[in-house]
């Protein structure tokens, strides 16, 4: 079992091998919609953050 | 005899076109009404009961924007033979990969565990223990996964989407004035006014009708079934129906609410059935059924998007077609996270309502980036060739998912500070 689990752990590196480089060429538009993408998610956890500690306030 | 043959000719075409339907439909009608889930039916319902017929109309906007969303996985699934999450790994990298898939796990189980919450209270109304509750649910979806075919999987779903259509004899037996319902229902208005409480229930029913895992569920389910580009239209069409039919179930939610608890404060679907029950049996009965159906079909659905994403990124088989020997990883995500998400509803005093709220704001997170690689994926002319989005549907579409991200991040905030709004 633990062999098994050992070997489902060892694909995540083999996974971040595999893609390690996107397939969909990194245009304009591409570039900065991910970029807002990533603003969007940083603001979006640091809101929950801040939830969450003026909830244990 | 020249009109006879020609009528039997019509028919025997028309005969021929509706069972090649019922070979591909499936993927669009299932997802579609399965997003009248548990979850959905709560906020119909409470909608209905603040604001009677008055936002009917709402619905029948969010009809076209459901299908619009879905379509973009019918053509994506059906050209690179790839589930949304494969897709994002492979077009985007392993960062937003990884990040899509523990975010689809992580939404994906605490929304399997509020359509258990959704059963359990369903037929605890009948006098259901929810321990047999979620065993009974456990076993049921594990026997109909575990028949080694998509093809019966997706059959029985279908008749599961078919009890979802219990609400529409619901309507008759509350006997609304049609005249009313026209005219406070289908004339776009803000009933008492655009306040901060009307649109925090505006931003429930369309968290409620966009959904991440239905991304994922629909492109996956299309791969597995098989489906290539010449599919594509009978694809979409599945999905324009299933579009109408959820919508049509939801009008008549409303309607039901509108009619029979107008004024009331309702929380949760399971109540409103209580209170219906006082109203009429039938009714209130109809109505618990239809909760129970729409957990179950929630349920159905849900736990395997995220099954069907791990397999296609590991690499282990992950096909209904495959045999429980021939997939064990597959159905081992597939019953962990069922039997987990059912066990967390059977623990005395676990935070259920906080759960539910925390499914609205990690959903938040999810959303927008599946339906940004959705759209990017879709302009990739490499991969889809003749089948990438035109410019009118990259208005639209764009249109659509701006609008989407807006206002459900909106309503995970209002989530998160619940003053905010009101």
């Amino acid at each position: 079992m633990r062999k098994i689990l050992r070997r489902q752990f060892g694909k995540i590196g083999e996974i971040n091998r595999k893609y390690s480089k996107p397939r969909i060429e990194m245009s304009m538009p591409v570039r900065l919609s991910l970029l807002l993408l990533r603003g969007y998610l940083i603001f979006l956890v640091g809101l929950m953050v801040f939830r969450f500690i003026t909830l244990l306030h | 005899m020249r009109w006879f043959s020609q009528v039997y000719y019509r028919y025997s075409k028309m005969w021929k076109i509706i069972r090649l339907y019922f070979l591909i439909a499936g993927p669009g009608l299932v997802v579609m009404i399965a997003d009248n889930d548990a979850g959905g039916i709560t906020t119909y319902a409470a909608t209905s009961a603040k604001y009677g017929y008055g936002l009917i109309w709402f619905l029948f906007i969010l009809v076209p924007v459901a299908y619009y969303v879905q379509e973009m996985t019918v053509r994506l699934g059906a050209v690179t033979k790839r589930g949304h999450a494969e897709a994002i790994f492979d077009g985007f990298g392993a960062f937003w990969g990884w990040f899509s898939l523990v975010d689809l796990m992580l939404v994906d189980w605490l929304t399997l565990v509020t359509e258990f919450v959704g059963m359990t209270a369903a037929l605890r109304i009948f006098g259901v223990p929810p321990y047999l509750t979620v065993i009974g649910v456990c076993l049921l979806l594990g026997i109909i996964v575990l028949n080694g075919r998509y093809w019966t999987w997706e059959k029985i779903a279908l008749v599961f989407c078919a009890f979802n259509l219990i609400y529409i004899p619901g309507a008759f037996i509350v006997h609304p004035s049609v005249s009313q319902v026209v005219r406070q229902g289908l004339v776009p208005n803000f009933p008492g006014g655009f306040n901060g409480e009307l649109f925090f229930y505006l931003m429930a029913n369309i968290g409620t009708t966009i959904a991440p895992w239905m991304l994922f569920f629909q492109q996956s389910a299309v791969v597995d079934k098989g489906m290539t580009e010449k599919d594509i239209p009978w694809g979409k069409f599945d999905t324009v129906l299933g579009s109408f039919l959820t919508g049509i179930v939801g009008v008549f939610i409303f309607i039901v609410g509108g009619t029979a608890l107008k004024g009331m404060d309702v929380e949760s679907a399971a109540q409103a059935s209580r209170l219906l029950m006082g109203v009429n049996h039938y009714l209130g009965t109809f109505m618990a059924i239809g909760l129970f159906d729409a957990g179950l079909l929630g349920a159905i659905c849900i736990s395997l998007a995220s099954s069907w994403a791990f397999g296609e990124i590991f690499g282990w088989a992950h096909s209904l077609n495959n045999k429980i020997k021939q997939a064990p990883w597959f159905y081992a995500n597939y019953f962990i996270t069922l039997v987990t998400a059912g066990i967390v509803v059977l623990i005395p005093r676990a935070p259920l309502v906080l759960i539910t709220l925390f499914v609205q704001v990690v959903a938040v997170t999810l959303l927008p980036a599946a339906l940004v690689f959705l759209i990017l994926l879709l302009n990739d002319e490499k991969t889809m060739g003749e089948y990438k989005n035109t410019l009118t549907q990259n208005i639209l579409n764009s249109a659509i998912v701006v609008a989407i991200v807006v206002l459900s991040s909106l309503y995970g905030v209002s989530v998160l500070f619940p003053k905010i709004f009101h």
